[in-house]
């Protein structure tokens, strides 16, 4: 079995794409790339992709992962050219490695994101960071729910902006167990400040296994 | 900065990734390295507009050129457009999100003419002047072309020229020549005297249009002699010599015909009286099984695209069928892509092959009898009889089919009430051939859909001159219709009349609309084509307006009322549509081009089904 990972950037001019869309061009990548894949059987034959965790709308990333199965090993450095030669210009392929015996991606668990934005007024990030509990309303499997957000947000800091008014860096929980999208820790932040928010430009950073090692 | 602006609406308008361009495939040029920029405009939304072949042709064939940088342009959505308006942004370009007001060409392609309205909206978002009488130096040239092209005399107005015809050829040849008018830094009436000495170049400011009292035309004037009296459209005579993008833009987000399409043929042998299609494109040019092959091979190579598609007026009719459709099946199933047929006659041939294509779902099989009697389909020389259809539903009934969709006309000329409700006849045949075949031979779930459209007349067909079914009579003929359709089995679809009454005016106007197309602009009239926007009040209150009646343009004309359209010349002639009106009114059949040819003209070009 060759099953390679492989590490993406995702920048503004694919950001508004759906997972679906994103799914959809990254076989049509890998269809041009021309590289042995694996199939599955059955009556529509796929790719076998797991994609590490899923980019919201809106957001760009320097740090996303996915596996791939091939029917035979291949020279990584290659497949990082060829992919490159054949990925739209928003995504870039960082790096590539064979998975085999590397621990599975359904293992990730946090992220870390930067936020930039400008706001109507002025604003104290720090005391927002300082509580305790700040309840807000969570979309579950079973309709909305009420949480603590903080007990998604594992750090959060103030971080020096260039073009916008404020920027924060933000170590949240990401994954199959426990996750929250960051557009959310940023909307909690705007309604917590009785502020409105525009120029918003979030970026995931660095994704983390349950161990704290970075995923790629 | 223009593209900031746009970034900063974005999040607020529904798929934004119609407005960011960056798909693969998708052409980036230095802006200062290139001497034309054209922007190629489609009047209607990204996921309608990425999914027109003559788009994804022309785009790359005029990026291939060192000069040029082509770039794609689409209706923005209405809350798209709401956001630009309020912030002041410009129409704009995918790939530099630039203005297009500063561009060299905006060419549109007519694809139907319920876009006008989009047309002039998209000029006035661009900011540039609507008329092109009102143009100046430094303002760009506003191309047309498409299958509306030869008779848009109500949208001439805002043209500064159109290509009629196919436009492989032709649109090298205007850019060559905007090069040499550029170089020589002419004026702007310049460029229009040369690049109508092009061979299908139609430049509408170069004819005089008068009208006589009750509003017919009566004459069309050259303005000189220099000026041709008819302009001929181009074809381009041999499809295996043509350029044929070997890459296409792969969309980021599902369109609407999101896979390769493969061009097997142009035309149509076939003579249909009501279409449009099957005249204009005349003579049926076929390419060539290799050169479709290597097309496909490098199509998927170059896209990544699992699907492949076959495009063509009546695909059944290509020659080499069999030999093509065998050795894609071989380059599909080694790339795990899959084919998609068009509708095909049904035979056992053609069975074979969608058996082939289809392992494992049996979709449903589409029949178009277009008439519901055998009388009428004389009279639009449709080729199909009863027993084919019985003989075609059987059988895919007895291949494992049990989903079949029929398409039929109303509102065609001599149609009595008998001959709609023969529609409703015609059906429920099809549902007694499905309980005639042996329970344990056919599949369970019977599904008759039976879609009625309304009829409505083009320019250079036999029935240019027919009168249109007024929205009364069609919709007394729908209701007629929905009485006899009292078989439950049989699902009855049918479109609304008032937009085909618009649709009919548009297809035979003269310049005189224009004006109503302004007033409707003003009004706020945009995306007729989607039944949430389309509001007959707001037309009805603009052609009101501008002194204008709709039944003016639906009326029966004689034939030697001067047409609108009588400066374009489209290959087949008017004596010939004239004897094929005369025989419809008899219900007397022509043969097809294959069986027998009957002199329509077309054959003036050198090349295709009239030479073989
Ligand atoms: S000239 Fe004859 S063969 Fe050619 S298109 Fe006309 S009818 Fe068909």
């Amino acid at each position: 079995m060759s099953k390679y990972r492989i590490k993406y950037s995702q920048d503004d001019k694919v950001k508004y794409i759906s997972h679906l869309d994103f799914l959809r061009t990254v076989n049509r990548v890998f269809a041009r790339s021309k590289l042995p894949l694996k199939f599955s059987n059955g009556f529509n034959p796929h790719t076998i992709m797991t994609i590490g965790l899923p980019l919201s709308v809106g957001i760009t990333s320097v740090c996303d992962v996915l596996d791939i199965e091939l029917t035979e090993p291949m020279d990584t450095a290659y497949m990082k050219e060829i992919l490159n030669s054949n990925s739209p210009e928003g995504i870039r392929i960082l790096g590539v490695k064979n998975a085999e015996g590397l621990p599975p991606l359904f293992g990730i668990d946090s992220a870390i994101y930067t936020a930039r934005f400008d706001s109507d007024k002025e604003i104290d990030i720090d005391r927002f960071i300082a509580e305790e509990s700040i309840t807000i309303e969570k979309k579950s499997k079973r309709g909305m729910k009420e949480v603590n957000i903080k007990d998604f947000i594992r750090s959060m800091k103030v971080i020096p902006a260039d073009d916008t008014m404020y920027a924060v860096e933000m170590h949240l929980n990401a994954g199959n167990f426990s996750n929250i999208k960051p557009e959310l820790v940023i909307a909690t932040l705007a309604q917590y400040s009785g502020a409105s928010f525009c120029n918003i430009a979030v970026n995931r950073e660095k994704i983390f296994f349950e161990d704290g090692q970075e995923v790629f | 900065m223009l593209k900031k602006q746009i970034e900063n609406i974005l999040p607020f308008v529904e798929k934004p990734a119609r407005y960011t361009g960056g798909e693969f495939n998708s052409v980036v040029k230095d802006k200062n390295r290139v001497d034309i920029r054209f922007a190629f405009c489609f009047a209607d939304v990204y996921e309608i507009g990425m999914s027109h072949l003559g788009m994804k042709i022309l785009y790359h064939l005029l990026n291939e050129r060192e000069d040029t940088w082509c770039e794609r342009v689409f209706a923005p959505w209405v809350d798209m457009e709401d956001k630009m308006r309020e912030a002041g942004i410009p129409l704009f370009a995918l790939e530099s999100m630039e203005a297009v007001k500063d561009f060299d060409f905006l060419g549109f392609t007519l694809q139907y003419e319920m876009c006008y309205s989009n047309i002039v909206n998209m000029l006035d978002l661009a900011g540039v002047p609507l008329l092109a009488a009102d143009r100046g130096e430094g303002d760009p040239f506003v191309v047309m072309g498409g299958p509306c092209a030869y008779s848009a005399e109500s949208i001439a107005p805002f043209a500064d020229f159109f290509q009629l015809g196919e436009g492989e050829e032709m649109m090298n040849e205007c850019m060559d020549c905007y090069r040499e008018w550029k170089e020589k830094k002419l004026p702007r009436a310049e460029f229009l005297k040369m690049v109508s000495k092009i061979p299908g170049v139609y430049v509408p400011s170069f004819y005089n249009v008068d009208y006589n009292e009750d509003g017919s035309v009566k004459s069309i004037t050259p303005i000189n002699d220099e000026v041709p009296k008819t302009v001929k459209k181009r074809v381009i005579e041999d499809l295996d010599k043509v350029y044929y993008p070997d890459r296409i833009v792969v969309p980021f987000i599902e369109i609407v015909h999101d896979r390769i399409m493969l061009e097997v043929f142009r035309g149509c042998i076939r003579g249909c009286r009501f279409c449009q299609a099957g005249m204009i494109y005349r003579p049926v040019r076929e390419k060539n099984a290799s050169t479709l092959l290597d097309c496909a091979q490098k199509l998927i190579d170059n896209t990544g695209y699992n699907e492949i598609s076959l495009s063509s007026l009546s695909t059944s009719d290509y020659r080499q069928l069999p030999e093509l459709s065998e050795k894609l099946l071989e380059i599909t199933e080694d790339k795990k892509v899959s084919l998609s047929l068009p509708s095909l006659r049904l035979d056992s041939f053609s069975m074979d092959l969608m058996n082939k294509v289809n392992k494992v779902r049996k979709s449903s099989l589409t029949f178009a009898p277009e008439a519901g009697t055998q009388r009428m389909r004389d009279v639009i020389n449709k080729g199909i009889t009863e027993d084919d259809l019985m003989n075609s539903s059987r059988m895919a009934f007895e291949g494992g089919y049990s989903s079949i969709k029929l398409y039929f006309m109303m509102g065609l000329p001599y149609e009595t009430v008998e001959d709609v409700c023969g529609i409703a006849d015609l059906s429920k045949k099809v549902v007694r051939q499905y309980f005639s075949v042996p329970k344990e031979k056919r599949s369970p779930g019977l599904r008759v859909t039976t879609s009625v459209s309304s009829f409505v007349p083009k320019a250079f067909t036999p029935f240019q001159w027919a009168r249109q079914n007024t929205m009364e009579e069609l919709r007394e003929k729908q209701q007629a219709l929905k009485e006899c359709m009292d078989d439950k089995r049989v699902k009855y679809n049918y479109h609304e009349a008032p937009i085909s009454v618009l649709e009919g005016v548009f297809a035979r106007g003269d310049r005189r609309l224009a004006d109503v197309l302004i007033c409707a602009h003003k009004k706020g009239i945009r995306f007729d084509g989607w039944s949430q926007f389309f509001s007959m009040e707001k037309w009805n209150e603009a052609f009101a307006e501008c002194g204008l009646d709709p039944a003016f343009y639906t009326r029966e004309r004689s034939f030697d009322e001067i047409l609108p359209w009588d400066m374009i010349d489209v290959g087949v002639r008017k004596d010939f549509l004239i004897s094929e009106a005369k025989k419809a009114e008899q219900g007397i059949v022509t043969p097809n081009c294959r069986e027998k040819c009957s002199a329509c003209g077309a054959n003036c070009y050198k090349g295709g089904v009239c030479y073989e």
